[in-house]
């Protein structure tokens, strides 16, 4: 693998881990606030 | 007794009479350097003309981590029997504590200098080629530019988990000029090669800018709940 | 999320697709480096953007500090103003060091009481703490996306991983203050974490102009290899160059208005919880928190 595939790849890479830990804190915030309107 | 100066002075002696009495800090953080200078020698094992070149950087790296054990007690003391909490109320200008706070662990890390420094010499076979006035000005606003800031530093960790590492992991990332300048300049004035001028006017400023910053937000993290 | 950020979201994906299209095919190929030379077009604008995120969060920093005294906020206001007053004036009348185009400073001076006027009248005190965290905890990925493809591009090109020139050796310190804020962010216990951060901020950025020059003085008595250096530049690599450093900036804003509205979400959630554990009549069970 060529030194450029690898550094775009690690970039998106952790763009991609970024995102994904960004959308799992908004859906359990999403939760959270669900179930203190529920109550 | 409600002056400023009265505070700090107050403060000052009581906190260098109570560390006469136990000797604490003073015994540990001398320890400590002590063995990671011999650490180091078993790492390098420099000639007599490369130790010169090297020694500027090994000295430092003792007397910061040394420095660090002495930061982190600063305000233990404080916390223990709720004194920060009696100055925080009293009308006392909160400077008048940092300050006091800073020349106490200014003098404790200096007494460690004065003691570590022929330990340096016999280890690594040192003579100072430039000039030694010059290499105690330099010693002395190294010294206050790890004090001025870990004082600060020691504040801001003491409402934290973990609050023995907090310290350096916050202290070592902004001292990285004055590290650069503490250690070239000395390695400068040992080996005599190169000027060291530049290195005491980075110094000098960067006690000049952290100083000044200290003392305009140390209200603000003394306050902070 | 409202529909807005979703729109705004899709094409700015859509921009960066066509930007990545751009580096990868379309840029012509370097002469001496070959195409590893196209690394450049996600270091760089992800380097422009890091700064630009942590310049962000400096301003905020200094405005959620000053904000409770009247005095303060005034005097940093005009401060502000004047910077930008003297950044559009003065590069034109003093001689600036070689390479540097006073109208780069004049808009650079001009981007700090901009930034600065825009965060004091669009957010609250709450809001300018939270776009201080989410501008670093940005910055933070961008800078680290700078120091590893950094290394990737200079070992095929010029035979070393790594060297401890100026630019590199303060991005890597750059990198470590923003770290230790988030660090800081994350172990502190106080009631008033926002302030020790922005305490910190400040710090880090009265810092950095001092790491800049330390390493440079020093890395003119010892010289070592330079990576990345300078020369002309082909106006079509520039236009690619420049889309890339839009697109990344437009993703950043995209990330960092994500990332404020989950903090808001998770405050306000906080808040929430505080107050029923509050207003819980005493004898019955303690509410759901934690």
């Amino acid at each position: 693998m060529t030194f450029l595939r690898i550094a775009y790849a690690a970039v998106w890479l952790i763009h991609g881990t970024y995102l994904a830990v960004l959308v799992s804190r908004y859906k359990r915030a999403r939760r959270e606030m669900s179930n203190l309107e529920r109550k | 007794m409600s002056k400023p100066s009265g505070i700090m002075r107050a403060t000052l002696v009581k906190d260098l009479r109570l560390e006469w009495r136990s000797k604490d800090a003073i015994n540990a953080m001398l320890f400590f350097a002590l063995l990671v200078v011999v650490i180091f020698s078993f790492s390098f094992d420099p000639t007599a003309e490369e130790s010169r070149h090297i020694a500027g950087g090994l000295i430092w790296v003792a007397f910061l981590f040394a420095a660090v054990v002495a930061l982190n007690q600063t305000w233990a003391r404080e916390l223990r029997n709720q004194v920060l909490d009696g100055f925080r109320v009293s009308p006392a200008p909160p400077n008048a504590l940092f300050l006091a706070k800073a020349f106490g662990n200014f003098i404790f890390v200096a007494v460690l200098e004065m003691l570590m420094a022929p330990l340096f010499v016999i280890f690594y076979n040192l003579r100072v080629i430039g000039s030694f006035p010059q290499l105690l000005l330099l010693v002395a606003l190294g010294t206050w530019a790890l004090v001025v800031n870990g004082t600060f530093f020691a504040a801001m960790s003491l409402r934290t988990r973990s609050r023995e590492i907090m310290l350096p992991l916050l202290l070592f990332p902004i001292s990285i000029p004055a590290i650069i300048g503490m250690v070239n300049g000395t390695t400068a004035i040992l080996t005599g090669d190169d000027p060291a001028l530049f290195w005491i006017v980075l110094l000098a400023t960067y006690n000049l800018v952290f100083t000044t910053g200290s003392l305009l937000l140390f209200p603000t993290v003394l306050h902070a709940e | 999320m409202n529909r807005t950020f979703f729109i705004l979201a899709g094409l700015t994906a859509l921009l960066l697709a066509y930007a990545t299209y751009a580096a990868l095919v379309l840029a012509p190929t370097e002469q001496t480096m070959g195409d590893v030379q196209r690394i450049f077009y996600y270091h760089a604008p992800s380097a422009w953007t890091a700064f630009l995120l942590f310049f962000i969060n400096f301003i905020a920093s200094v405005q959620y500090l000053v904000r409770p005294s009247e005095t303060a906020d005034r005097f940093a206001k005009w401060a502000a103003i004047t910077i930008g007053v003297i950044a559009c004036v003065a590069p034109f009348f003093i001689p600036l060091p070689a390479g540097i185009e006073p109208s780069a400073v004049a808009t650079t001076g001009l981007a700090v009481p901009a930034a600065y006027l825009l965060i004091r009248k669009y957010f609250s005190d709450q809001g300018t703490d939270i776009l201080a965290l989410s501008s670093a905890e940005v910055g933070v990925v961008f800078c680290t996306i700078v120091l590893i493809t950094g290394p990737l591009w200079a070992r095929p090109v010029w035979g070393i991983w790594w060297t401890w020139d100026v630019r590199l050796t303060s991005t890597l310190v750059l990198w470590l203050i923003y770290v230790s804020y988030l660090m800081l962010r994350r172990f502190s216990t106080s009631g008033e974490t926002p302030k020790l951060a922005a305490a910190l901020a400040v710090f880090g950025a009265l810092d950095m102009p001092l790491v800049y020059f330390s390493i440079w003085f020093f890395r003119t008595q010892h010289p070592q290899p330079v990576i990345g250096g300078g020369g002309s530049i082909d106006p079509r690599m520039l236009r690619v160059f420049a889309l890339n450093c839009f697109a990344f900036t437009c993703y950043a804003g995209i990330i960092v208005w994500f990332r404020y509205r989950i903090e808001r979400m998770r405050r306000d959630v906080e808040e929430t919880e505080a107050l029923e554990a509050l207003l819980e009549p005493r004898g019955t069970k303690s509410g759901g928190s934690r």
